[in-house]
């Protein structure tokens, strides 16, 4: 009777960054950050199960039937953090391969040749120490991931207004349960959360506005590229299937400043800029957003939910573009 | 923030010291195919081998609320 067990208070998330191999885990040398994690999904080595057509007048199915399909597996996990600089940073440079502010996202940007074998500086090796269901394996990693999806947010009534960053990794090589110690145990992140009381820019199409919440997202799709045998099924590499899309969606005060977005929100198909500033340390600028289906919200006084789609004015112009420190 | 295109002498750094050391690697292919990028902090050992393009980016006015 196995008698181990992994208490969640025991788990830390630390992550892996710079230039390695695709399909390569980074080296306990390499620069491993404990990102300020408050919350993650993680995964378990696994595959889907196929089942064969049956034969025509068998009420069961056999075990000949059940083909388990690890050639088109892929493992995705969410990580929930205080939005901190090296959060955002980290972030982006798995999103589309830019960490290094002042970020930038253009039609132009992404995160390079993923191929296996070949180096990529934008993939991340994530290591849960401490979840391993093996005894003597205790660490879960997962290496070669990049961020498919990457929320930005900001809210009045939650965590203190500070910044939120969630983001999903994505890989599609196995989740190894291993043991894996970074020199000196990893680099705690020291930094402080952005926060939305520090706003002192909020301003939509030139207009101010008295913001209670934001978010951005953004988001793209990988998939794999087939398998290399049917050993460990590693793929050929990843290719991106979709743009990176960027919507969001500010909740302001119903005010005058509503009013003067008239022509934006009724729909015009103009852009008009976004912009979230600290005084310093924090800008998120979208120059060019175009506001989708708006409305009002009821409660005790009443507020303008305003969703966004934010484009590039042309392939090598800012979709959204964010200075942090 | 101002804008930064990289001389030859980037172009030749190896990727332990250009911007793929400095995990971007979305600023590098942009110096190398001649384009300008937007850096806040030039990261140490980089300011030799970029030239600062133009005038800064300054922030939009802001119109007043009513």
């Amino acid at each position: 009777m196995a008698t181990n067990f992994q208490p969640k208070s025991d788990i830390q998330v630390i992550v892996g960054t710079g230039s390695a191999n695709l399909g390569s885990a980074h080296l306990v040398g390499d620069t491993w950050t404990k990102l300020h994690v408050t919350d993650y999904s993680i995964e378990h080595a696994s595959a889907p199960l196929d089942v064969a057509p049956q034969r025509s007048g068998s009420y069961g199915q056999t075990e000949s039937m059940g083909h388990h399909r690890p050639d088109t597996q892929s493992y995705e996990v969410s990580l929930t953090m205080r939005g901190t600089p090296s959060a955002v940073l980290t972030c982006s440079n798995a999103m589309w391969g830019d960490g290094s502010s002042t970020l930038t996202l253009t039609a132009e940007d992404s995160t390079g040749s993923m191929k296996d074998g070949t180096s990529n500086s934008s993939a991340v090796t994530l290591l849960f120490e401490n979840t391993g269901s093996d005894s003597t394996q205790i660490d879960l990693v997962m290496k070669s991931c990049f961020c498919t999806g990457l929320t930005l947010k900001e809210d009045v009534g939650t965590n203190g207004g500070e910044l939120i960053v969630d983001a999903t990794f994505w890989t599609a090589y196995r989740p190894e349960e291993t043991t894996l110690a970074p020199t000196g145990g990893g680099v705690a992140d020291e930094d402080n959360p952005k926060n939305i009381f520090n706003l002192t820019t909020k301003t939509l199409g030139g207009f101010a506005l008295i913001l209670t919440s934001w978010e951005l997202n953004i988001s793209r799709s990988l998939e794999r590229v087939s398998f290399q045998d049917t050993t460990d099924y590693d793929p050929f590499g990843y290719v991106q299937t979709s743009p990176y899309e960027v919507t969001g969606t500010i909740s302001a005060k119903r005010d005058d400043s509503i009013y003067d977005l008239v022509s934006a929100i009724k729909g015009d198909s103009t852009g008009i800029a976004l912009s979230l500033a600290e005084s310093s340390g924090f800008t998120l600028s979208c120059p060019d957003v175009m506001i989708d289906n708006s409305k009002p919200e009821v409660g005790e006084y009443l507020m303008q939910s305003i969703p966004f789609r934010a484009f590039g004015a042309n392939e090598d112009d800012n979709i959204v573009s964010i200075t942090i420190s | 923030m101002a804008k930064y295109k990289a001389k030859s002498s980037y172009k030749k750094l190896d990727d332990s010291e250009n911007f793929n050391a400095f995990s971007s690697s979305s600023k590098h292919r942009k110096l190398m195919n001649g384009q300008s990028v937007v850096i806040t902090d030039i990261p140490e050992g980089l300011s030799e081998h970029l030239t600062k393009e133009g005038k800064p980016i300054k922030s939009p006015k802001l119109k007043e609320n009513k």
